[in-house]
């Protein structure tokens, strides 16, 4: 087999298995002898069979859980996939090195990184590393140093103010330099209309500039903001004229709007992460770039 | 550059600071961008300087430090490091003291590579499964005192 068959291989591990809970995609994609590791899980898990109960575990106590294939690598019989994980942990005990943990209510986001070996067309092994510490801090069974209520608020409050300027400045009133002030290096930017994340500082000066040239009067405001523990979450609508080319799609003068969801991670004082959710389909329709077929006249 | 010449490269890297403690060796492995991430801590160490301090902060407290290579693969400008560490914590680890443990633990690193100079390490290691090996943090499963 190739390394791009076994990639195509490791892709649908992630997809259908990991994240879609496919079990009898384990059927067909594990070999007899399957083994699974990770440091998290106190032993091994076995074969298809064994692999299943890991996976029915895994969406039992985060039945939102998503495994975003970050990189991926291949040589010989060997891909290396870097991933983010992420869930909440809202169902069933989560199995444990620390033993089985009860709901906790909690989210995590963790890094990792899986060597999977594929051989004439069958998984045989999967050697995962995650980020142990922060998926056990995150859900709050290992305590963080930075742990109390009155500093609680107060960060809460950073993370509010970081998330304003973002909007603000950044979007409203295209300040690139603000970017370098309150986002990280390691800065990742996902958002629907592109097929991969926007990562570091850079591409993210270019990603404002070129919704600032397809519509330089946007304007977003904010309907709705949750602050907890790291995260911000904001519900927006913004209004804006398509005066250049956006995706493509040259300008029409047309007004838009658009809504969504953004949800913010902040490490430190910067923004890390920025997950958007937004009406794609929408905004096209309005830039006459998707007629709109769909419409129903009541 | 050939993807040989990135393993001979990371392998270098791996002898040369890890096994060998010789830092100033970073200063020929690694680019002047070099951003190195590791899960347990949330910015980037930049430079060969970055590298060289978080090297010595390791072997402070692991004085006889060894990294294992279990396997390599490599794909354009990455090669990509499965290893073992193993070593015994004989100083301080940051505001750890020191156990006398004798530790090992697994992990997997992705390292870029641009005119034979190291851009970025990025790894995944089992830093709970380290901290719980020099009694930092609680194993519940396990004997706590011996």
């Amino acid at each position: 087999m190739s390394t791009e068959a076994n990639k195509a291989i490791a892709y649908r591990y992630y997809d259908e298995i990991m994240n879609a809970a496919k079990l009898e995609v384990i059927d067909e994609l594990m070999a007899p002898d399957f083994l699974f590791t990770i440091p998290t899980q106190p032993e091994p898990y076995h074969g298809p069979e064994g692999f299943k109960e890991l996976v029915t575990m895994l969406h039992g106590a985060f039945p939102d859980v998503q495994i975003a294939v970050e990189d991926m690598l291949a040589e010989g019989d060997t891909v290396v996939a870097h991933w983010t994980g992420s869930g909440t942990h809202t169902g069933s005990p989560l199995h444990s090195i620390l033993g089985d943990i009860p709901k906790t209510g909690k989210h995590f986001t963790i890094d990792g990184m899986t060597w999977l070996r594929i051989v004439d067309g069958k998984i045989l092994e999967s050697l995962a590393n995650e980020d142990t510490l922060g998926i056990l801090q995150q859900l709050g069974v290992i305590p963080t140093e930075s742990q109390s209520s009155p500093a609680q608020t107060s960060f809460e409050e950073v993370n509010r103010a970081l998330v304003s300027r973002y909007f603000n400045e950044v979007m409203n009133q295209g300040k690139l330099d603000v970017i370098d002030e309150i986002m990280a290096s390691n800065f990742t930017f996902r958002i629907p209309t592109l097929p991969e994340p926007v990562r570091g500082l850079e591409a993210m000066q270019q990603f404002v500039l070129g919704l600032r040239n397809g519509f330089p009067d946007i304007k977003f405001t904010i309907e709705h903001e949750i602050a907890e523990g790291d995260k911000v979450a904001c519900r927006w609508t913004i209004t804006g004229t398509h005066k250049g080319t956006f995706l493509g799609v040259p300008a029409t003068n047309n007004p838009v709007e658009d809504q969504g969801i953004d949800i913010f991670r902040i490490t430190d004082n910067k923004i890390t992460e920025i997950w958007v959710n937004e009406n794609d389909i929408g905004l096209m329709q309005q830039m006459g770039a998707i007629p709109l077929v769909a419409t129903v006249k009541a | 550059m050939s993807v040989a010449e990135n393993k001979i490269i990371v392998r270098n890297f791996w002898q040369e600071i890890w096994n060998k403690a010789n830092f100033d060796a970073a200063d020929d492995l690694v680019a002047p961008n070099f951003m190195l991430y590791l899960p347990a801590n949330p910015e980037p160490l930049q430079g060969s300087e970055g590298l060289k301090q978080w090297a010595n902060t390791v072997y402070t407290a692991f004085p006889d430090m060894h990294y294992q290579i279990e396997d390599e693969i490599a794909e354009g400008n990455t090669v990509v490091t499965r290893w073992k560490f193993s070593g015994t914590h004989k100083g301080a680890f940051q505001v750890i003291p020191p156990s006398g443990k004798q530790v090992t633990m697994m992990g997997i690193s992705i390292f870029r590579i641009a005119d034979s100079k190291i851009t970025e390490d990025r790894a995944a290691e089992d830093t709970l499964g380290l901290l719980q090996q020099i009694g930092a943090i609680p194993s519940p499963g396990q004997p706590q005192n011996h």
